[in-house]
């Protein structure tokens, strides 16, 4: 097994063939223009209902492109060797945060719409006699607009430097952009972390503006790290399906993508539960107003569908060592994460505006292919007539033999 | 004593994992299926080449987890609603929110139960004889040697053509042990 991999990774050549990457462009383009033009007459229809969709968009998005940026760093600090051969690709989710930037401007521009502390109103009704200047002083516009520019610097700064180093390497070989990332690596988890989970608190947390849970940042990127590892194990069995990297990305690779996948799913139920659990016992108004929300109506049917959908079925799918090893599982495993994560984020966001049950849209579905079209767009441009794996990285050939035990 | 000792099997003895691995992939196309391995460190892909089948030990672990789940329902709700109920904070007497965290150790404790014992049974440990302490160069094999033991009981042994077979490998070494 392990010479014929030897042997046969040398005939890959890491590029995107020019008539591949010329058919991709298209596709992703129709679908860009296609998708913005829609968000546009949805925009024009309905301002509310397409601004509470594209939040929902955004959000996924952005939890993937995090999740991302934390298992690249991840990578780095533990110097593994199996994830060398898919670590571009992960670069270049990550590569997805200076462009969710320009794509928050719509939420920025529209805060009055989303958030309901932004009106001064509500601010002098529902803050002020609380006595607790906290909520008043953090969620204000100002602030909001200052904290989303600092996250979006310090995330676009570290993302390019991880990034450019990686990218210096690919004809060098030196080993320098290794360890400089290495040392990048360890206060970027941190910053990533506190500055992710901030983020969280201020666009989806704040918008049931009484509420607070001390987990949610950390429910957030569990489910994003999530959906990363399904984007990125989707993208090379569709790089798969096209010849691109066969070789050099095998089984045993698509093992331990299945393994995070099935430990995340755990994680991501972990951290939910907790937050329920701790609601639950202290059984305190102010908090169990968000589940309570979850439970009413056909919003209670969302919540199973998060129960069974997002833990028991996946955890049961990813289960067997059979099944992470075989690809048609994996693929399947894929599609359903991410749309079992989109899922979770539309149930995060929108039971603050349905309060009477919940109202599907093909809004819904316009502005997650804007995002989603967009970010694709900027991924497929970044991979024209570039080495798509970190060929000069001192353990690439090392990743390449890695074998399961 | 007057008996005459049985044979365990042939060993060959040989100075790099590659020969080792030659020899196996050899020896398992010449058709000989009763083999063992020794080696100082864990080699990739040997598994693999002796024909080592994927252990059953998965399906015990989740019959253990389903009985640690099972064991922590039961005894929440008998303790909690059954033998002792008391009211506290006004919580139901039995409720599964409360109830998780326990589910989910005792599952976890069973499951690693189960694993762990179930692995050293599965080995045959404790054990306290083998017969590969026979070869006289066995303290070796946790230093720089590799050895393969084709076994007696083996269809296709024959101690001179078994012999043969193993020199023409590579083996340095070729030595009969007792059972």
């Amino acid at each position: 097994m392990s010479q014929t991999h030897q042997h046969s990774a040398q005939q890959d050549s890491y590029y995107i063939p020019d008539a591949i990457w010329d058919r991709g462009r298209n596709v992703i383009g129709a679908f860009f223009l296609l998708a913005w033009g829609a968000s546009l007459a949805a925009y024009a229809a309905n301002h509310d209902q397409f601004l509470q969709s594209y939040l929902v968009a955004f959000f996924f998005a952005f939890s993937i492109a995090i999740g991302a940026s934390l298992f690249v760093m991840i990578q780095h600090l533990t110097g593994s060797a199996w994830s060398v051969p898919v670590r571009r690709i992960m670069e270049n989710i990550m590569m997805s945060l200076p462009v969710l930037a320009i794509l928050f401007i719509p939420i920025g521009l529209c805060v009055h719409t989303l958030y309901e502390w932004s009106h001064p109103e509500f601010v002098a009704k529902e803050f002020l006699p609380l006595k607790v200047p906290v909520y008043a002083a953090f969620l204000n516009p100002k602030l909001f607009y200052l904290r989303a520019v600092a996250y979006f610097a310090i995330w676009s700064f570290w993302a390019w430097r991880l990034y450019s180093n990686s990218k210096s390497q690919d004809s060098t070989k030196a080993i320098e952009p290794t360890l400089s990332n290495e040392r990048w690596s360890a206060p970027g988890m941190l910053v990533f972390f506190l500055t992710a989970s901030l983020a969280s608190v201020d666009w989806v947390m704040s918008l049931n503006p009484h509420w607070y849970s001390t987990m949610f940042g950390v429910y957030c990127l569990a489910g994003g790290a999530w959906g990363f590892f399904a984007l990125l194990t989707f993208i090379f069995l569709r790089f798969r399906a096209n010849g691109i990297m066969v070789n050099s990305v095998t089984i045993e690779h698509y093992h331990d993508l299945g393994k995070w996948m099935f430990a995340l799913t755990i994680f991501w139920a972990y951290i939910a539960f907790s937050q329920y659990m701790l609601i639950w016992y202290a059984n305190l108004p102010e908090e169990t107003i968000f589940f309570k929300m979850r439970r009413t109506g056909t919003w209670e049917g969302v919540s199973g569908i998060l129960l069974f959908g997002h833990f028991i079925i996946t955890f049961l799918v990813l289960l067997a060592r059979q099944s992470k090893r075989t690809l048609n599982v994996l693929k399947f495993a894929t599609v359903w994460i991410l749309a079992m994560h989109y899922i979770d984020i539309y149930w995060l966001v929108m039971p603050n505006f349905q309060k009477n049950g919940v109202a599907p849209s093909w809004v819904d579905l316009a502005a997650l292919a804007a995002v989603m079209s967009t970010l694709a767009l900027a991924f497929w441009l970044r991979l024209r007539k570039v080495v798509i794996a970190p060929v000069g990285d001192p353990r690439f050939k090392k990743g390449l033999e890695f074998q399961n035990v | 004593m007057a008996e005459k000792p049985s044979i365990h099997g042939l060993v060959a003895d040989f100075d790099s994992p590659e020969r080792l691995m030659g020899a196996i992939k050899a020896a398992r196309k010449a058709g000989y299926s009763k083999m063992e391995a020794y080696t100082p460190f864990p080699i990739h892909g040997i598994d693999d080449a002796m024909g080592a089948k994927q252990s059953n030990l998965g399906y015990f672990v989740v019959c253990g987890g389903a009985v640690g789940m099972t064991i922590a329902i039961l005894l929440q709700w008998w303790t909690g609603a059954v033998a002792y109920p008391l009211v506290i904070a006004g919580k139901p007497f039995f409720s599964f929110e409360p109830s998780i965290p326990i589910i989910f150790e005792l599952t976890v404790l069973f499951s690693a139960f189960v694993a762990v014992f179930g692995m050293i049974a599965m080995n045959g440990l404790p054990r306290l004889y083998h017969p590969i302490f026979n070869y006289s160069g066995h303290k070796a094999i946790t230093d720089d040697r590799f050895v393969l033991i084709i076994e007696a009981s083996d269809r296709e042994f024959d101690a001179t053509a078994t012999r043969d077979f193993l020199a023409a490998q590579g083996a340095d070494k070729l030595e009969l042990i007792e059972a």
